[in-house]
């Protein structure tokens, strides 16, 4: 593993966004403004959007880094970039690294954005802890992003990659708590939602915008987000094609 | 270790029934230039994706420098740089960004002798990838394989795109990075390239190594090319030993001959020659004879 070669991927990919500073743009702004809008369309019941709001901040950087890195991937696979790469020594998780790196980033951002205006001028005052809010945020993204990454292996063209996002989040989306709490859903749907890592995304954004300090249910939430996360960019890793 | 910088053992390739690459078996020595020649389709690019493990061949191996160029490719990769025959990159980056990227990747660069090839090249390298012709991006693989001063380069087809005086360029620099020692592997279609660059050719037909030697060596397989004109009549020569695909315009004969010219002159001392001509055969008709496009090679009837 070099942080040489997954330095200068994540550079390279910083790079190109800098010249697509429309999405940037988009990444960044998406999260921030549907808060907004969220807040007044809830308007006066502050107290459901205070329930909603972080959940919300939570799958987002998910969702958009989900998008991003499996159609940026496929993108890298078609145009025949991806294969130009693999003439050069890099290993494939170094490359992989490079691609969490810039991408990590752009979560942070996004993540600190969105919670800085939610909590600051939406007057949610919520009692958890904003670090923790971003870290959950953080962690939200990268799952995404390995999940895109994997994903996109199967993915053929950029039709079937945004295909993927329905397919994949919205049951998660469903099941997660989020509408309905978890104990109330059919049985099966309980089990369905104890293997889905969205599911503990949620529960640990629940934890802390209602506590302040680091529990033992809220590791046990980060570290099954982590351990999905590497799995699927070790799985990603695996089946990423070098040759066929 | 051994000077051998590729060895190919069995190294075959099928897709479905066809097959791409008949078992081949290649050693390139370390510091040779070794030119790989072939028609469209003979299987050259097959043979550089297996070398690089970027497709899995369906018997055999690649060994680079002694390691599996399967099994371990990033170690075989950190001894060779590539130059394909298309240059794709990513639009949005800049040329002096795609060669910092490529260099980061590859580790050791020369930074003073790619300023060199840059100036060389007339690169220019503040603008966008997007933006540059095919044979300025072509110019990226270039500069970026041979700044590595890697032990190996293989290269194919490099100079698609570029006009004839970037194409000297390329020489000049395939002849530099062979006085440095490096080997170079240099798959073409462009014959009198590969005559220039080259110590050995090997010549690929339809999956088939089907020739491997020094240009003379090479030489030795195909006819003499003569032309005689006439004042008169000109003599039937078809049954003059060794003397093959004979045409007749107006006065001029034109054929073939392999093995002594002897023969061939008594005969026509014969009648009253005007203008001889006499030539060895080009790389052009070398390589026409052994694909069989021409009738030089075919079995002599008696």
């Amino acid at each position: 593993m070099s942080p040489r070669k997954a330095g200068a991927t994540g550079l390279r990919v910083l790079r190109q966004l800098r010249h697509d500073p429309r999405t940037i743009g988009l990444i960044l702004l998406i999260p921030t403004v549907l808060m907004v809008v969220m807040r007044y369309v809830f308007n006066d019941d502050t107290t459901t959007f205070k329930a909603f709001a972080p959940i919300i901040l939570g799958i987002f950087p998910f969702i958009v880094m989900f998008i991003v890195t499996s159609i940026t991937m496929l993108r890298e696979r078609t145009t025949g970039t991806l294969e130009r790469l693999m003439t050069l020594p890099i290993a494939k998780l170094e490359l992989l690294s490079g691609y969490a790196l810039a991408f990590g980033l752009l979560a942070v951002c996004q993540a600190a954005l969105a919670s800085f205006v939610t909590l600051h001028w939406l007057d949610t005052s919520i009692s958890g802890s904003v670090g923790l809010i971003i870290l959950v945020a953080l962690l939200s993204g990268l799952l995404g992003m390995s999940l895109g990454l994997f994903m996109s292996d199967f993915a053929t063209s950029e039709f079937q990659a945004v295909q993927f996002m329905p397919a994949l989040v919205f049951p998660q989306l469903l099941t997660s708590g989020l509408f309905v709490a978890r104990d109330q859903m059919a049985k099966l749907l309980q089990w369905f939602a104890d293997i889905m890592p969205l599911t503990y995304v949620v529960d640990a954004m629940k934890r802390v915008t209602t506590d302040a300090n680091w529990t033992a249910g809220l590791a046990r939430d980060i570290w099954v987000i982590v351990g999905f996360a590497l799995a699927a960019l070790v799985l990603s890793a695996a089946t990423l094609r070098r040759n066929h | 270790m051994d000077d051998v910088a590729i060895r190919t053992k069995g190294l075959t390739k099928h897709y479905g029934n066809f097959v791409a690459l008949a078992p081949l078996d290649l050693e390139v020595k370390q510091g040779e230039v070794l030119g790989y020649l072939g028609p469209n389709g003979a299987g050259k690019t097959t043979t550089i994706r297996a070398m690089l493990g970027l497709i899995k061949p369906t018997g055999g191996q690649v060994e680079i420098f002694g390691i599996n160029a399967q099994a371990h490719k990033v170690a075989a990769h950190k001894r060779l740089a590539y130059i394909p025959g298309e240059a794709t990159f990513w639009p949005s980056l800049t040329g002096a960004e795609t060669l910092h990227l490529l260099g980061k990747i590859h580790g050791q660069i020369d930074t003073a002798y790619r300023d060199e090839l840059i100036k060389r090249f007339q690169f220019e390298p503040a603008k966008k990838v997007r933006t540059y012709s095919k044979g300025n991006r072509q110019k990226i693989n270039i500069i970026a394989a041979l700044m590595t001063r890697a032990d190996l380069l293989i290269m194919d087809e490099p100079t698609s795109g570029l006009d004839p005086i970037m194409e000297q360029a390329f020489r000049q620099s395939v002849m530099e990075a062979t006085d440095n020692g490096q080997t170079v592997f240099l798959s073409s279609h462009i014959l009198e390239e590969a005559a220039a660059l080259c110590d050995r050719l090997a010549i690929l037909r339809a999956g088939k190594l089907v020739e491997l030697g020094t240009l003379s060596q090479l030489r030795h397989l195909s006819a003499t090319t003569v032309e005689a004109t006439f004042s008169g009549k000109a003599p039937n020569v078809t049954k003059v030993a060794g003397v093959t695909s004979v045409h007749l315009i107006g006065h001029t004969l034109h054929c073939q001959v392999q093995g002594s010219i002897k023969p061939l002159l008594a005969e026509l001392a014969k009648s009253d020659v005007v203008k001889l001509l006499s030539r060895e055969p080009s790389l052009e008709e070398l390589f026409l004879s052994l694909y069989g496009d021409s009738d030089i090679r075919k079995p002599e009837a008696g």
